[in-house]
């Protein structure tokens, strides 16, 4: 295993990744639509439980230094037990990421391009994320450090020109917790709260080779909380700018909003900076499920990682488009599916079981060092 | 032989260009209005009004082909209909420039208003086109009257209303999703501008109309259709119109107030202050009074002078209490007559008084949101104007005070 390079991200590339990692699909795919007006306060309370996952993931990693989610499982269940386990969560990686890829490439299609078949918009995509993870996890924290100002700002713009052009009604907004508490706790779990909150778990492989990871921990904390603002700014801008049943009908919401924009009679139709950030979100999202699942396979394999690119970067690209039939099974099985029977257990049952077997297998090393 | 950047070349050609959907500009005809209309055998006719873009540029201002072409098919969805008008047309139509979509009074009061779903759903529809419902004549015929300043219909009606809208109001300034999301809210029934034509409908298809000083035929603003749900139940006078999108997003408008009591005597035998409203701004309430809503609006602005027929002292502090006391006086009495009419003749919440009182009373509107429009019906009103007059214009008094009275 000598010959795999150990690689370092900075920790405000950490941030970045995390940053965008979570605003990504979840500012443009419709979230918490089951809180109606209230969906803002969804996105309020899954951030917080979003902390305490980053807290949680966190701990795991500092129980064992230097360890990534893998070696942890094979340090805890043995070399096949752990392998089992690791093969597992490597299809999950891929099934995500080819899920997250396919969100865009409906997007594309629906919106932009209508003739052209989603295949090719997949496969674009993936030849860039292929590029930039054959480069290394440190190319692809170079590359958002140089568009996260870009990134940022178009969010933030986006808000505050449709609030110019007249098209906001705060009104929208109310009334405030009209149903009760139920509908955002409905919102919340399980959906919210595994998406986009829970996808973490993929960071548990990157966490791991940041520069300093005692300070780490506030960071995921801090970018945590910043992009959970950012959400629920977005979940306001698209309530009050389209109304709560127009956003349940819409597809993607902050498109559909972005259209509304008309500065002066003279700036329109700028909805394409939405998809400028839905495509930088879905990079990162792909790129960093990917890595996962590349981890997982360099571990097992015993070779670097970078040997799998092209293989699996194929295999995500195929999946991504044959995944679902037909745009309905694809948001319902993400809706209802997805979340029970994938995220659910593999972002908080599975480490949650591994966590007791940690605690004494670390304790137990500890004490034989004294 | 180093063939690896021409290989890298070939590649980026594939995937840089974004050549799968290109539409060419000589390919494409701009689609400026859509008319739809009950079909003879099927379920709607689609007219769409295609603008001759030739016609518009300096080298060819010949003024002998039509500034527009329309071309009709009749089908079951409108979706088809607009894929299949190249029976008739040679070029791709594009509809991302459409400004005015007129819908036919029978479309209207049959309740067909399926075909929406295609404007809603496609990409290619932008919100920002005019929705009007046609009376008298069928929807195509509006279509097809040109207007010599602005030749292309839709582009003319287009512009009118917008010009309304900013100078009197009598417009209710609705969008596609307003109007859309007025069918599917429980506590607002949508509404829709309405246009007549003047004149006659076949001297108005040929440039000819535009030769003449007294045009011919000509196409009015004729206040709004009013629904409830998805059907046409009736119409509203251009001033009633106006009292209605005061109650929404009215910015400006003029108002004539008689200065003395209203008595007995006829209009024309009265004096009156000619007012101009701006920055007027609205808001509307619904209270409960002992359990039973009361809807409330409350107007308030600024108005000015612009003419007065009185012979009251501009110059003194009184009067312009008393002319402010009378136009608020005015004002809330148009706005109650119009919300009463629409309370005894429809019925139909157009107002969104439902919403605001969902926001406001969330739980008590619960329990009658199925038959809010009953509610509505029933309802009291309170009609509050708070405008304030602000300034008379170039002039103190008025010369009419200064006329040398001889007995």
């Amino acid at each position: 295993m000598k010959n795999i390079l150990v690689e370092k991200l900075s920790l405000w590339q950490l941030f970045i990744l995390i940053f965008i990692f979570e605003i990504g699909s979840a500012a443009v795919v419709s979230t918490g639509n089951d809180a109606k007006q209230d969906a803002w306060i969804a996105l309020g309370v899954a951030m917080i439980f979003g902390l305490g996952i980053g807290l949680f993931f966190h701990f795991l990693l500092s129980r064992a230094p230097g360890k990534n989610l893998f070696e942890i499982f094979q340090l805890c269940l043995g070399k096949w037990m752990g392998g089992a386990l690791i093969i597992m969560y490597i299809l999950y990686f891929i099934y995500i990421a080819s899920r997250v890829l396919r969100d865009f490439c409906e997007l594309i299609t629906s919106f932009i391009f209508e003739q052209t078949p989603v295949e090719f918009v997949a496969i674009t995509m993936v030849v860039v994320i292929i590029y930039m993870l054959y480069l290394g996890i440190e190319v692809m924290g170079r590359t958002s450090e140089i568009f996260i100002p870009y990134f940022f700002s178009f969010i933030i713009i986006i808000g505050i020109a449709v609030f110019i052009s007249g098209e906001m009604e705060f009104t929208n907004l109310l009334p405030i917790l009209g149903e009760g508490i139920k509908p955002v706790v409905k919102a919340v779990f399980p959906q919210l709260l595994t998406f986009p909150f829970g996808e973490l778990i993929a960071f548990t492989l990157i966490i791991p080779y940041t520069s300093e990871f005692k300070k780490s921990k506030k960071i995921i904390l801090l970018a945590v909380f910043a992009s959970g603002l950012i959400l629920i700014y977005n979940a306001i801008l698209q309530i009050a700018t389209l109304g709560v049943q127009m956003r349940a009908r819409s597809n993607f919401p902050l498109l559909s909003s972005a259209r509304e924009i008309s500065l002066l009679e003279f700036i329109e139709r700028v909805d394409l900076i939405v998809v400028f950030i839905v495509m930088y979100g879905i990079i990162i999202k792909v790129g960093v499920f990917f890595y996962g699942a590349l981890k997982g396979l360099e571990l097992l394999s015993k070779r670097p990682y970078r040997m799998h690119v092209v293989p699996l970067g194929a295999i995500i690209t195929f999946l991504s488009v044959k995944i679902s039939d037909n745009f309905a099974e694809h948001i319902e099985e993400g809706l209802i599916v997805v979340p029970m029977f994938l995220h659910i257990p593999f972002q908080f049952i599975l480490p949650l079981l591994i966590l007791p077997i940690l605690l004494w297998k670390t304790k137990k090393s500890k004490e034989g060092r004294e | 032989m180093n063939r690896k950047p021409f290989l890298l070349l070939v590649i980026c050609m594939g995937f840089l260009t974004g050549c799968w959907d290109r539409v060419e500009l000589n390919d494409i005809s701009i689609v400026t209005g859509l008319a739809v209309d009950k079909g003879k055998e099927m379920k709607y006719k689609l007219t769409v009004e295609i603008v001759n873009a030739s016609q518009f540029s300096k080298s060819q201002m010949g003024g002998e082909a039509s500034p527009a072409i329309t071309y009709s098919l009749e089908g079951n969805s409108v979706s088809e209909l607009v894929h299949k008008m190249n029976i008739g047309i040679t070029r791709r139509l594009i509809f991302s420039h459409t400004r005015v979509l007129y819908i036919g009074e029978e479309v209207a009061k049959e309740g067909v208003l399926e075909f929406l779903d295609y404007l809603d759903r496609s990409g290619q529809f932008r919100n920002d086109f005019n929705i009007v419902i046609t009376q008298g004549e069928k929807a195509e015929v509006f279509t097809k009257i040109t207007y010599p300043v602005q030749k292309v219909p839709s582009l003319k009606m287009h512009k009118q209303t917008q010009s309304f809208i900013e100078e009197w109001g009598g417009d209710p300034g609705v969008r596609l999703t307003d109007f859309i999301s007025a069918v599917t809210s429980l506590g607002r029934n949508p509404v829709a501008a309405a246009i007549k034509l003047k004149g006659d409908p076949k001297k108005g298809s040929s440039s000819e109309n535009n030769q003449s000083l007294d045009i011919e035929s000509l196409v009015e603003m004729n206040g709004m259709a009013v629904f409830q749900d998805d059907k046409l139940v009736g119409f509203l006078d251009l001033t009633d119109t106006r009292n209605y999108y005061w109650t929404q997003e009215l910015k400006n408008t003029s108002l004539s107030v008689p200065c003395a009591k209203q008595d007995e005597a006829k209009s024309r035998d009265q004096l009156f202050n000619d007012l101009r409203v701006t920055e007027t701004y609205t808001q509307l309430k619904v209270d409960l009074k002992s359990g039973r809503p009361v809807l409330k609006v409350k107007i308030t602005g600024e108005t000015r002078i612009e003419a007065t027929q009185c012979p009251d002292d501009i110059t003194k502090i009184e009067t312009y209490n008393k002319f402010e006391k009378q136009t608020n006086e005015f004002v809330a009495n148009e706005i109650q007559k119009t919300i009463e009419k629409v309370q005894e003749e429809y019925g139909a919440d157009i107002f969104g008084f439902g919403e605001v009182f969902n926001r406001q009373h969330h739980k008590e509107y619960k329990k009658v949101e199925k038959n809010w429009d009953e509610v509505f019906a029933q309802a009291e009103v309170e009609v509050e104007s708070d405008l304030h007059l602000r300034r008379s214009g170039i002039r103190a008094k008025s010369f009419i005070s200064e006329i040398p009275k001889q007995d």
